[in-house]
């Protein structure tokens, strides 16, 4: 027959059953009970997470305000700790550091040096601003000279500003050095005597040879004299007492 | 114009009506449920097959979407689409817990009950016939039943779909066309048992 295309009984019956299937999924709704079962469930949960939420929110209140008193605890034990009796540099105030530098000092300027350094490298430092830094005590730091025995009251010209050897190895007092400083056995002209490491390392020059190569000669030290050395706890200068001679720099 | 882009008009709404009852605007939520409660019951009761599990459903899926409101990113999904990945999830779920859906056997002893009724009327004829198309609907595997249901049951568009279901556009028309097949396969052997008892007649329908 034209117009008509003929379906399978199986296509008739699964269109008739989907027919059928639709309809009443289409006629399927909710009982009007279940929107004020799920209005007293929601109600329920949104006070449920409510409260959660404020537990939470004390919980970490609670947590930064320990964190705080930590803080504080630990700060006020480190400031009252009994071996800590010099303050580290870190927290000296600007005024201060400028005040116990000498704008031509070498200890001055290598601590601008230090300060203009990129982070993330080693700071050269002298023995005392490290023994600032370290926070040793004043006795220990009082043991070494501290002063410039021309006037007594100036800084030490630290010798070597630079630290250039690790903390390990052996460092030359800076005795010898203290007096080298416009002395008149000094040499007069790099060309009659060249510089050697003394300059740097802080031994006297006249432990070191006028040959072309300078050699350490332990002779030389031990004929230089002995200078004064003033002592923190000492009002007047005692003479050092010089046992053994420095140790030769490398 | 697709179902997505004119569902997408509305979306704004949904989602003020959302951040309204989650800080605590009961009449928003509740408006939101009547706008949403007749897609979200209708599917849940397709993929379960069971009334008292859909309203389960449904009611857990509307206190997982004012507790959970923060998971919803209109730059992902329509709302719409999210409400269907939370039914659809749910419903799986359940259906997982609780039993695997009918066998094969147990869809081809429903259909000779229903063929023992002597003189069926018109209504009762479709709901037989609808009770077997869900039969042997439960009987297919979920992600051929989810796709039926979505498509042809709520008219979703094939992009809607495999953001519900998260898959590609493509995995969903194969899936959809592997469960159209099954289905129809489940309803020949349902028709089959019919025609033990001489039910169904040729007929001829207009092109």
């Amino acid at each position: 027959m034209p117009g008509l295309t003929p379906l399978r009984p199986d296509d008739v019956h699964s269109a008739r059953a989907w027919a059928a299937f639709v309809a009443d999924d289409a006629a399927a709704a909710a009982p009007s009970s279940l929107e004020a079962r799920v209005l007293r469930a929601a109600q329920a949960a949104l006070m449920e997470k409510q409260r959660a939420d404020a537990e939470r929110a004390r919980r970490r209140w609670f947590a930064g305000i320990s964190a705080i008193a930590a803080s504080l605890l630990a700060a006020a034990a480190w400031s009252l700790a009994p071996g800590r009796s010099i303050a580290p540099r870190a927290l000296e105030s600007p005024s201060t550091l400028e005040s116990s530098r000498t704008p031509e000092s070498p200890a001055a300027s290598s601590a601008q040096a230090a300060d203009d350094a990129p982070p993330g490298r080693p700071v050269p430092m002298t023995n005392i601003e490290a023994g600032r830094v370290l926070g040793t005590p004043l006795p220990r730091l009082a043991s070494r000279p501290l002063f410039d025995p021309s006037d007594g009251a100036g800084l030490v010209q630290a010798p070597g500003a630079v630290r250039m050897r690790s903390f390990g190895a052996t460092v030359a007092e800076p005795v010898a050095v203290a007096k080298t400083h416009g002395a008149p056995n000094a040499p007069a002209s790099a060309s009659e005597a060249p510089a050697g490491p003394g300059a740097l390392a802080g031994s006297a020059p006249e432990a070191w040879s006028l040959r072309a190569k300078p050699v350490f000669d332990p002779d030389a030290v031990e004929t230089a004299p002995a200078l004064p050395v003033y002592r923190l706890d000492h009002a007047t200068p005692v003479p050092a007492p010089r046992e053994d001679p420095p140790a030769p720099p490398k | 114009m697709s179902t997505l882009f004119a569902r997408r008009g509305a979306e704004p709404e949904d989602v003020a009506l959302l951040g309204d009852a989650t800080r605590g605007d009961l009449d928003a939520f509740a408006t939101l449920y009547r706008r949403h409660q007749q897609r979200v019951f209708r599917f849940a009761r397709a993929m379960t097959g069971s009334s008292d599990a859909a309203e389960d459903i449904t009611q857990e899926v509307f206190v997982v979407l004012l507790t959970d409101a923060g998971r919803f990113d209109p730059a992902r999904a329509a709302f719409t689409t999210y409400v269907y990945g939370i039914v659809r999830n749910l419903s799986r779920h359940r259906v997982r817990r609780e039993r695997p859906g009918p066998s094969l056997d147990e869809l081809l002893r429903d259909g000779r009950d229903v063929d023992r009724d002597e003189d069926p009327s018109k209504l009762v004829e479709g709901a037989q016939l609808a009770g077997a198309v869900r039969r042997a609907l439960l009987s297919l595997p979920s992600r051929y039943r989810e796709l039926i249901v979505l498509c042809d049951l709520h008219d979703l568009s094939y992009e809607d779909a495999a953001a519900v279901v998260g898959a590609s556009v493509g995995a969903v028309r194969s899936r959809l066309h592997k469960g159209r097949q099954l289905l129809r396969l489940r309803l020949a052997r349902v028709r089959e048992a019919h025609q033990v008892s001489g039910e169904f007649r040729q007929v001829r329908c207009p092109a």
